[in-house]
């Protein structure tokens, strides 16, 4: 497992990142969120010793993580990173001597890798002839080449159409089911949704929220519920009235308020009923259900 | 939580020479793939051989002369003169020539053709009474050389001949005394220097050029490495020092197997020639031009990957590799234009950049001692070390800033916050 604890990074006298602690779970995928600028990059860079962190350590399985462990981690920076104007092939080879890979064995594993990914007859083309798809997946080789025992990925999702998407989530999920820690950031809060099992939200350099994420989801679940009342003929505006006795009411939040419709949040879970209670007496209820939020919704909400 | 430790033993650290063996490899493989430094390492092969070429085949073309003779005296002493010309050697002290003959019937019209110039000199006359030599304004002082000493001896030869000598003992002694072979333990002064200061300008020539080419490529693929955001990778992978080293070393090696191919080719070329001044001067430099270029080449090779770190793009480069191409052209100047002797000379041998260049020139010259030239490579070696420690620091603190041009001071200080992440 990959732990960071109390992570602080300064650039000059700005603070970028304040007490960052998360754990990366082996065999899971955790997906980083956090604006533009909240120190996801950052973050990553200090885990890959690229570079340094002002205080706090990083630890794996329990023990401060050092240099000949994280070599075997495998990377993937933000903006790419690969030379232009090699072929691809030997670009690889060349990362693998640098991970400590015999260059036979780079070659093979290279080819191997790239021929799982389609990319059989480009190898001895120079990357920058590639498509922006297809130099991702060198990207995405250059990264899982050595057989990294984690894998840390900042944007891999990001420019890739639908199918590389799947391809891309087909590789981290593998690299999951190997028993490694995957932790990669993205701005696509759907796909962490569907991908991931862990989360981490980052917000201005400091965790806001982190775990698991369906848990995460439940424990919000509960609490919240859509609420659609009214309709009837002799109501033409039933939102001036929900307004008034919806509001008022200090034992709930309203969230969203829309004609008839509106998400209310019940500070406490014993308020349900009397919820409803409080709505019947306006009239008739059409719909009353918990809803269990999204992803976007917890991240809209924590990040606020 | 519960999700078991992964298994994957972690690949073993290689030591560092095998990544930085690693790196230099790439540097190289990469040099050798590019078309323009292929195409570069030949334009300089065949600049060096024409530079060695050229001036020599500029002294193999003798004057050509025609010379009108009548009479048969005359026609039997230009002949003679026409083979002590094509005979000469350039140390002979007998200038070399070649003359050909135009028989004529009379003396007038042997004027008519010297003053038409149609012939370069006309020669009328006997060994009995002397020979005319007729030229139009002026006669060519090869001619005028030859003709005396032809004369001269056809002269001799006759008169002691009509003396009652022998004419057979005659021609022998006279051949005895031809003009005897001369015997050099050096070279002549002028020549010598001259010689010596071409050579130089080459070496200065070459250093100066390999070290713009390789210097600026050094700095290219730091930048490219920077900007293709590559670097991240790398710096995950492998040490900052390693990278700094694998450059440097990579590139350091393409810089000496370009310069052997240089020496070789103007060694090689010379030897055909026969240009025995050059052989003798390259071969008994060519092992301070090596050492020279390799001390130089690398005290300078590690602050060129410096000037490259400190720019995030390609078009900053010009701005940051100024300083760099100062440290090479002002030395250049220097060891070209300084007077040849004088304290400010010798002490300039001594100090870097400038030993560089300046004490090659010394020693090539001949005015300066071997344990001179011992002394400032040793100074080299030492301030080497220094820029290199100073280098990777710098390398190691703007390597990783991106954005706009780093400052050298904030690389500087910069460092020590990044090396603790990468020093544990």
């Amino acid at each position: 497992m990959l732990e960071l604890s109390g992570v602080d990074r300064f650039f000059g006298e700005r603070q970028v990142l304040h007490d960052v602690s998360f754990a990366v779970r082996p065999g899971v995928l955790t997906g980083f969120i956090g604006a533009n600028g909240a120190g996801k990059t950052t973050t990553m860079r200090i885990v890959l010793g690229v570079i340094g962190a002002n205080a706090g350590k990083i630890l794996w399985d329990g023990r401060p993580l050092d240099k000949n462990t994280r070599r075997t981690f495998g990377y993937m920076p933000e903006e790419r990173g690969l030379y232009p104007k090699m072929k691809v092939l030997d670009q690889l080879v060349h990362l693998g001597r640098l991970f400590g890979l015999p260059p036979s064995e780079a070659a093979d594993r290279a080819l191997r890798l790239l021929t799982s990914l389609g990319l059989q007859d480009r190898v001895q083309d120079r990357l920058e002839s590639l498509s922006l798809g297809n130099q991702q997946r060198v990207q995405v080789v250059a990264a899982i080449l050595h057989d990294p025992s984690a894998l840390i990925l900042d944007e891999p999702f990001s420019g890739l159409d639908p199918v590389a998407v799947d391809v891309m989530a087909g590789m981290l999920r593998a690299r999951a089911a190997l028993g490694n820690p995957v932790l990669f950031s993205s701005h696509q809060l759907d796909l962490v949704e569907r991908l991931c099992d862990d989360i981490v939200i980052i917000d201005e350099g400091r965790v806001v929220l982190a775990g698991d994420s369906e848990q995460l989801r439940r424990e919000r679940a509960g609490s919240r519920f859509r609420l659609v009342v009214g309709g009837a003929a002799d109501r033409p505006d039933p939102a001036d009235d929900a307004d008034d006795w919806l509001r008022s009411d200090p034992r709930w939040k309203v969230l969203e308020l829309e004609g008839p419709r509106a998400l209310v949040e019940i500070l406490d879970p014993a308020h349900e009923q009397p919820l409803l209670a409080k709505a019947l007496e306006q009239g008739p209820v059409h719909e009353f259900t918990p809803v269990v939020p999204t992803l976007a919704d917890i991240y809209r909400q924590t990040v606020r | 939580m519960t999700a078991p430790a992964p298994t994957t033993p972690a690949a073993p650290l290689p030591g560092a020479w095998p990544l930085i063996w690693a790196v230099a490899r790439r540097e190289i493989v990469v040099k050798l793939q590019d078309k323009a430094f292929r195409v570069s390492t030949a334009f300089l092969l065949l600049m060096m051989a024409a530079s060695v070429a050229i001036p020599q085949l500029l002294e193999e073309d003798r004057p050509e002369y025609t010379v009108a003779v009548v009479g048969p005296s005359a026609s039997s002493m230009v002949t003679e003169a026409a083979a002590l010309a094509s005979a000469a050697k350039d140390d002979s002290g007998v200038p070399g020539a070649l003359i050909t003959l135009v028989g004529m019937d009379d003396l007038s019209k042997a004027q008519e053709k010297v003053r038409t110039h149609q012939v370069d000199a006309a020669v009328t006359g006997d060994p009995g009474k002397g020979f005319t030599i007729i030229g139009a304004k002026e006669i060519p002082s090869e001619l005028s050389r030859l003709f005396a000493q032809s004369s001269y001896s056809q002269r001799l030869s006759d008169g002691l001949t009509r003396a009652g000598v022998d004419a057979d003992a005659v021609n022998k002694v006279l051949r005895q005394a031809a003009t005897p072979p001369v015997e050099q333990l050096e070279y002549p002064d002028a020549e010598d220097e001259s010689v010596a200061m071409y050579l130089f300008l080459a070496f200065a020539v070459v250093f100066l050029m390999t070290n713009m080419i390789f210097g600026v490529s050094i700095a290219q693929s730091v930048v490219e490495e920077k900007q293709s955001r590559v670097v991240e990778i790398l710096v995950a992978a492998v040490p900052v020092s390693v990278l700094l080293a694998g450059k440097v070393i990579g590139n350091t090696f393409m810089v000496m197997a370009q310069l052997l191919l240089l020496l070789a080719m103007g060694i090689g070329v010379s030897t055909a020639m026969g240009e025995s001044v050059i052989i003798d001067l390259l071969a008994q430099n060519s092992a301070w031009f090596v050492l020279f270029f390799l001390l130089g080449f690398v005290m300078l090779a590690c602050l060129w990957a410096v000037a490259g770190s400190l720019s995030s793009r390609l078009e900053d480069l010009n701005a940051t590799t100024v300083p760099m191409q100062m440290l090479l052209f002002i030395p250049f100047f220097v060891a070209l234009y300084l007077p040849e002797t004088g304290r400010v000379m010798t002490v300039l041998s001594f100090v870097p950049p400038f030993s560089p260049m300046v004490m090659p020139r010394r020693l090539l010259v001949g005015n300066a001692a071997w344990w001179e030239g011992v002394v400032a490579c040793g100074i080299i070696v030492v301030v080497g070390a220094l820029l290199v420690g100073v280098a990777a620091r710098l390398y190691q603190g703007s390597l990783l800033r991106t954005g706009s041009r780093t400052t050298l001071r904030a690389a500087w200080s910069s460092h020590v916050q990044e090396r603790e992440a990468l020093a544990d």
